[in-house]
């Protein structure tokens, strides 16, 4: 059962094998500021990072040992996003890369909306190898920004919560991290990696609420 | 043969090791074993545990690696033994020899990436397994250790953020000071060099849990090539025990690492002269090997515009042009300009920088100028941290104040006393007996980096007094002391400012860049055949297959034919530089269309049909170097270099059946630096050529040229001349005839038997001559030698450059050696013969190349003819770089700038042009056409990229946009869009005077009003779109706002940079429509193009794009007619302002919705091509 669990989720074709899931969803990744993507259908990430835009399209939903899903997103030059419960578990190919980004708890948006939340994170950055960075982060609510790359929908209909660094192992510092929710599903972040690398994600089109997840389909 | 045995014996050993043991030692985690063909990525997913999987410490090993890691760790093993002597220690060779003897030859070898997911995305980087492959992985490591010279078990606890030195100063205690340079070995098998000392300190990575650190000490013993053999042989250890003692060895305390300051790399700035230096004063610090750099400095009376570049890693050397704002050149030349004074430096580092010795240089200024500035100085520095201390003496004009007696008169005599004086008038020539002579000054510098990144301070202790200067120039001093703060505001471009003589303000600005480095992506070019691992199985469209391989490599496709086996294809018009990557293009599409049943194809190379090399590709093993990663030893060499065989019998699949006449437009352009004449000549048009082939090596070829634009009004002085005027009537052939014949000539080449080529030429052969003529070479396939003769009677062309020619004929030729020495990559051309004025002599050039294809150079020519005969300058000599324009744009290209700076034009050592060398048609039998390849992008990370996410700064996002626009410029059409472009300009220059005439008669104050009021048309347009930017109406339209004022801005600053060089007088000035006068103060304001126009264009462009809005050009136009009413500008300045505004303005809006299809920075120009 466990095996089964953390087996990743084509996302594109339930037969597909895993090379050329990831391949296809590559072609299916494309250009910011074209046309928006053609089926709206298909879930996409509109993700900004360090001044390049691109349509990211997602092609796994792995698995993770607690009941989650991680989605795996390419872009068309095989960059990888990865994002669990609306924040960034990882990315792999940037110019920048956090790498397996842990936190100590796991974090519900809404559990008490009224007290900031604290908890720990752990990631490695590369390249550089700075490994075990581990951050002491708060949670919480905060007024619509107005400075945000959200495209297509008013900062106000979204509930939005900022993710200040407490205290960091880091020398650097960063600015806090900002998540838009839209109904239970998180629409928009932005993280910065270094004060002058960020990157800012949004599902694309809006509202995108995850298919309901099917564990084990194509394997 | 010990030795050999030796290492069977090990390897052997570590066979039997490598499974048992390392299933302890790497084990961990509980792993599958792998099938056989099944991918890394496929064998990652499928493991248990992942999300306790630490992937950097996989370890993939391979039994092919196995015998050359056993035979690295016998040769360790040996060079231990071979020790004697009390360093390294006998007690650590003793625990180092047990460490090696217990360690398992594991075959393990780095992997390039380890996220699964991302491997899936590219299967070049993703290893087949095999069932006899050992995969590990592991938890998370906890520790990591540290091996200093007395190779005692030492383990430190993983603490984040801390670097090598922190772990070395917890476990080596003070003698980690002793440490200049350490083998950091990561877990993943990368291994780092990293300088930990403070006068060697560098940005470095920091020891990732499991990593190893091998940091002996500098006194220790221990050889580097020892050192550099053991940390690759660690790389291959399991991390997760330690390599000395065992798990019970003892480990440090969880909070014994402190955390010491991160190290970085001290930042080397250039002063006013444009060395490496401190501000007046130079230092012994070098830049990096291919740096170049343009900066300007400004301390009155004084402007320097300096050009330097570093060729090898103890040389810097380069050109300056020194203007004198208030002395003038003499009415016999160019009275009414600042006298301007050309110069040649070059620095030589004698002694590298160790822990106890400084580093020195030794440096000459104003090398092969007038030497009014000439100075040799003996210099040292030595670093401390964040600070670097210079100190040195100097001779000549530097060492003004002449605080010290010659120390070289003592030993030498008192004639070290003495300094000729300088040679204003017929400088050029280098007096080596002026060297060291003459006023001596001590002087001394510091570099300070402040704690706020990128500010350097700088202060100095002068050695001029400024007592004697020049020309009678004396400045007055109030301080001895200078002093000026750098700031980097990107890693290439600098801007200083300081306090001279105690009472002169200094302003400097350095643009530099690694020449070595320029690299761009090819996002223009066609895409890219992917490579697949199946074959067809009937014959392709061969057609289609030759127009493809055209397509992808830019070269022409002549025949394809087939032999048993093997598909051949003949190339000629073999341009470009990066050959490697043009092959692979075309093997891919030969791959995706030959039938299955080939297995090898054949590049048959050639140029005029002359057969100069081949290339012979194992199609198999192509396709596995590109569909899987193979580790070193598996590595097999898919495509080789062979000697061009005679014609192929084979069937012919298909042959090209193109027109033997082809003719083509290409813009020109051509400028002449410095001088009398001004600061820059330059005309710019458009060349019409043509080639007609008669049969293979027989053809025609010409060149006619149109010159559109140019400043020649200013072009009116010519050099004297004490020899036939070969060259130095340059003027009249450049300024004679808008329309000119460059070139018309009949050629035939033809390849003889053992490595020779022939060639004979007749015609019009350049601009100033014609003739006839003929060369021969001899240049053995892949050889380093070549060595070629050519001869020619020519006779001098009218100035019209029509088919007239002049009365002076000559023979002229030379003998050439071509010699690629292998030294730092430098190539030899010595060449002699009778030049052009009959005088008879050799030149040398001297040249480094780069891997990127950019050279850098220098050439000097003597001859029988006397210094004063020659005039000035003395002998002929020059610089140049020469940089592939493959370099430099987005898309695959033939030409390649070449950028030559001669001091100046003589008569003497003068050398006929030749269109076609046989050297350069025979490029294809130099093995560097295998190793020239595109730099690999090297990104500052922490300072090129482009900020975002609401920190995003105007200047960042300007600099982005322009490497955007460059791209995007030279996509489509360009040389249509500047002859269309060009054809309007002057078209309206038609209409100049009567349009300045009809303004000088409506100057009344009611037409006034109406003008300044048109002209106000920029300042509301610019309002209107900062509401708009503002969110005035929305996102939408503030992000077209916000490429709006990109465009703006950009548009005012090329429009500014083309006054400042053309410099065409306005209107009101009443100087006429003619009067041109580019590079000197006020140019910049000058009339040509109009900044308002461009601004207002560049304004509404966006906007009219995105809105399908042109009636906002009719809002931009209005301006127009205040700036023509207001007599600001001719109505050709007008239409070329609006060409611009609407160029950039539609440039970027298409730039942005066409942005990248991927996250890497793929369109930062300065992030990849740093200059």
């Amino acid at each position: 059962m466990l095996l089964l669990g953390l087996i990743g989720v084509p996302v594109l074709s339930s037969c597909s094998s895993d090379s050329s899931a990831a391949f296809r969803t590559m072609q299916l990744a494309m250009p910011a500021d074209m046309a928006p993507p053609a089926n709206p259908s298909r879930p996409y990430l509109r993700v900004k990072a360090g001044g390049a835009e691109a349509y990211m399209a997602l092609a796994y939903q792995d698995a993770q040992a607690d009941g989650t899903r991680q989605e795996v997103w390419y872009s068309a030059t095989g960059e990888v996003v990865r994002l669990n419960n609306g924040r960034l578990a990882g990315t792999t190919g940037m110019p920048r890369d956090w790498r397996q980004i842990r936190y100590e708890t796991r974090v519900e948006w809404f559990a008490n909306t009224a007290t900031p939340q604290r908890y720990v994170r752990w990631h490695d950055e590369m390249p550089g190898y700075r490994m075990n960075v581990r951050e002491e982060l708060q949670l919480q609510r905060i007024a619509p920004p107005a400075d945000v790359h959200l495209v297509d929908v008013a900062p106000v209909l979204l509930a939005w919560f900022e993710e200040r660094v407490l205290q960091s192992t880091s020398v650097e510092r960063l600015p806090p991290a900002r998540y838009g929710v839209l109904g239970n599903v998180v629409v928009y972040g932005e993280q910065c990696f270094a004060p002058d690398f960020c990157v800012s994600w949004q599902r694309w089109p809006l509202p995108y609420v995850p298919p309901v997840a099917t564990a084990g389909a194509g394997q | 043969m010990i030795r050999r045995w030796l290492g069977v014996v090990v390897s052997l050993a570590g066979l039997a090791l490598s499974g048992a043991v390392l299933a302890d030692a790497l084990g961990g985690l509980t792993t599958l074993p792998p099938k056989a063909g099944e991918r890394l990525s496929d064998w990652l997913l499928r493991q248990p545990e992942r999300e306790q999987q630490y992937l950097p410490g996989l370890a993939w090993c391979i039994p092919s690696e196995i015998n050359a890691q056993g035979r690295l760790k016998s040769r360790l093993l040996t060079q231990l033994m071979l020790f004697d002597g009390a360093r390294p220690a006998v007690e650590a060779r003793t625990r180092m020899g047990d460490a090696l003897r217990n360690a398992p030859v594991t075959g393990r070898v780095p992997v390039p990436e380890q996220d699964p997911r991302w491997l899936e995305a590219h299967p070049d980087k993703d290893p087949v397994l095999d069932y006899d492959h050992q995969l590990y992985l592991t938890r998370r490591p906890q520790r990591v250790e540290i091996l200093g010279d007395n190779v005692r078990p030492c383990q430190a606890p993983h603490t984040a953020g801390a670097e090598s030195r922190s772990y070395l100063r917890a476990c080596l205690g003070d003698a980690a000071e002793r440490v200049d340079v350490a083998w950091l070995i990561q877990p993943d098998g990368r291994v780092e060099l990293v300088q930990l000392n403070d006068w060697n300190a560098r940005a470095q990575s920091e020891p990732a849990p499991g990593a190893r650190i091998w940091a002996p000490a500098r006194d220790s013993g221990w050889p580097t090539s020892f050192s550099a053999e053991l940390a690759t042989f660690l790389a291959t250890q399991p991390f997760s025990q330690p390599f000395l003692g065992n798990d019970a060895a003892p480990q440090l305390a969880m909070e014994s690492v402190l955390t010491l300051p991160k190290q970085q790399d001290f930042p080397l700035t250039a002063g006013d002269w444009g060395l490496i230096g401190n501000l007046q004063t130079p230092s012994a610090r070098m830049a990096p090997r291919g740096e170049m750099s343009a900066s300007y400095s400004m301390a009155k009376p004084y402007q320097r515009f300096n050009v330097l570049m570093q060729p090898l890693d103890w040389v810097e050397a380069g050109f300056r042009y020194t203007s004198v704002s208030n002395r003038l050149y003499g009415p016999e030349i160019a009275g009414d300009r600042a006298y301007l004074d050309k110069s040649i430096d070059a620095k030589v580092r004698l002694v590298q920088e160790t822990a106890y010795l400084p580093q020195v240089a030794v440096g000459f200024m104003d090398l092969g100028g007038t030497g009014l500035w000439a100075s040799e100085y003996l210099v040292a520095n030595k670093r401390f941290g964040n600070l670097d201390l210079s100190a040195g003496m100097v001779w000549g004009y530097l060492a003004g104040s002449g605080n010290i007696s010659n120390p070289l008169s003592r030993v030498f005599g008192a004639s070290f006393d003495q300094r000729t004086a300088s040679t204003a008038a017929t400088g050029g020539q280098v007096n080596f007996k002026r060297f060291f002579h003459g006023n001596t000054s001590l002087f001394a510098g510091l570099q300070y980096q402040t704690p706020w990144e990128g500010v350097i301070f700088k202060a100095e202790l002068d050695g001029n007094d400024y007592r004697n200067e020049p020309q009678d120039n004396n400045q007055k001093r109030n301080s001895p002391i200078n002093f000026g703060v750098v700031y980097r505001y990107h890693p290439n471009l600098d801007f200083s400012v300081g306090v001279e003589r105690g009472n002169t303000l200094m302003l400097s600005m350095n643009f530099h860049g690694g020449l070595d480095t320029l690299a761009i992506p090819k996002l223009l070019d066609p895409k890219k055949v992917p490579v697949r691992a199946g074959r067809p199985e009937t014959e392709p469209d061969w057609a289609k297959t030759a127009a493809d391989l055209a397509t992808q490599s830019g070269w022409k496709v002549l025949a394809i034919q087939r032999q048993p086996g093997e598909v051949s294809v003949e190339f000629e018009k073999l341009e470009g530089f990066y050959w490697k990557e043009r092959i692979d293009q075309m093997v891919a599409v030969l791959h995706r269309d030959a039938p299955a049943d080939i297995y090898r194809f054949r590049l048959r190379l050639k140029e005029y049909g002359m057969p100069l090399s081949e290339r012979l590709v194992l199609r198999e093993s192509w396709v596995n170097e590109h569909l899987r990663y193979q580790a070193a030893m598996a590595h097999f060499e898919a495509v080789a270099a062979a000697e061009p065989r005679g014609n192929l019998s084979g069937k012919t699949l298909w042959s090209n059946g193109e027109s033997p006449f082809a003719a083509w437009l290409t813009p020109s352009y051509n400028q002449t630096l410095g001088g009398p004449n001004g600061g820059v000549l330059f005309q710019a048009g458009v060349g019409a050529n043509l080639e007609w082939r008669w049969d293979d090596g027989t053809w025609l070829s010409g060149r006619g040229n149109l010159r559109l634009v140019d400043n020649y009004s200013g072009f009116v002085y010519d050099a004297p001349s004490k020899l036939p005027r070969v060259r130095t009537d340059m003027r009249h052939y450049l300024t004679e005839s808008r329309l000119t014949l460059t070139n018309l000539q009949v050629n035939h080449v033809e390849a003889l038997r053992n490595s020779q080529y022939l060639n004979f030429y007749g015609g019009l052969l350049e601009y100033m001559y014609a003739g006839v003529g003929a060369e021969w070479l001899y240049r053995p396939w892949y050889s380093p030698f070549a060595f070629g003769v050519d001869v020619n009677r020519v006779q001098q062309r009218d100035y019209a450059q029509d088919f007239g020619l002049r009365d002076y004929k000559v023979n002229t030729g030379h003998a050439t050696l071509y010699w690629d020495t292998g030294w730092n990559q430098t190539h030899i051309n010595l060449s002699v013969g009778q030049y052009l004025a009959g005088d008879k002599g050799a030149t040398l050039e001297v040249s480094r190349r780069f891997q990127n294809g950019v050279a850098i150079g220098a050439w000097g020519t003597k001859t029988n003819v006397s210094a004063e005969t020659f005039g000035e300058g003395s002998f002929d000599k020059g610089i140049f770089v020469r940089i592939p324009f493959d370099a430099m744009l987005p898309i695959k290209t033939s030409s390649f700038a070449n950028i030559n700076w001669q001091p100046l034009t003589r008569d003497g050592g003068a050398r006929l042009i030749r269109t076609k060398t046989l050297y350069d048609l025979t490029d294809a039998r130099d093995p560097k056409f295998a190793w020239f390849e595109a730099a690999s992008p090297r990104v500052n990370l922490d300072k090129e990229l482009a900020p975002d996410n609401g920190f995003s700064s105007l200047f960042g996002d300007l600099g982005d946009s322009a490497g955007g626009l460059v791209r995007d410029a030279t996509s489509g059409d360009p040389t249509r869009a500047l002859l269309y472009s060009g054809g309007l300009i002057l078209g309206a220059s038609l209409l100049d005077k009567p349009a300045a005439d009809w303004a000088n008669k409506h100057q009344s104050s009611r037409w006034n009003t109406l003008g300044k009021m048109s002209s106000a048309t920029p300042l509301v347009l610019a309002g209107a779109t900062g509401l708009f930017w503002w969110g005035a109406a929305g996102d939408v339209a503030s992000d077209t706002a916000w490429t709006a004022i990109k465009s703006a801005a950009l548009a005012l600053g090329v429009g500014t940079a083309t006054k400042y060089a053309v410099g065409r007088a306005r209107p009101e000035a009443g100087l006429g429509e003619h009067h041109f006068s580019g590079f000197n103060q006020g140019a910049a304001n000058s009339s040509f193009p109009s900044s308002h126009m461009s601004v207002s264009f560049a304004l509404v462009t966006p906007f009219a794009r995105k809105y399908d809005a042109d009636w906002l050009y009719a809002v931009a136009g209005i301006t127009s007619f205040g700036r023509m009413q207001q007599r600001q500008h001719f109505i050709s300045d007008i239409v070329a302002g609006a060409l611009l505004g609407y160029g950039v303005g539609s440039l970027l809006s298409d730039r942005f919705r066409n942005t990248s299809v991927g996250l890497t920075p793929d369109r930062h120009l300065m992030a990849q091509w740093r200059f």
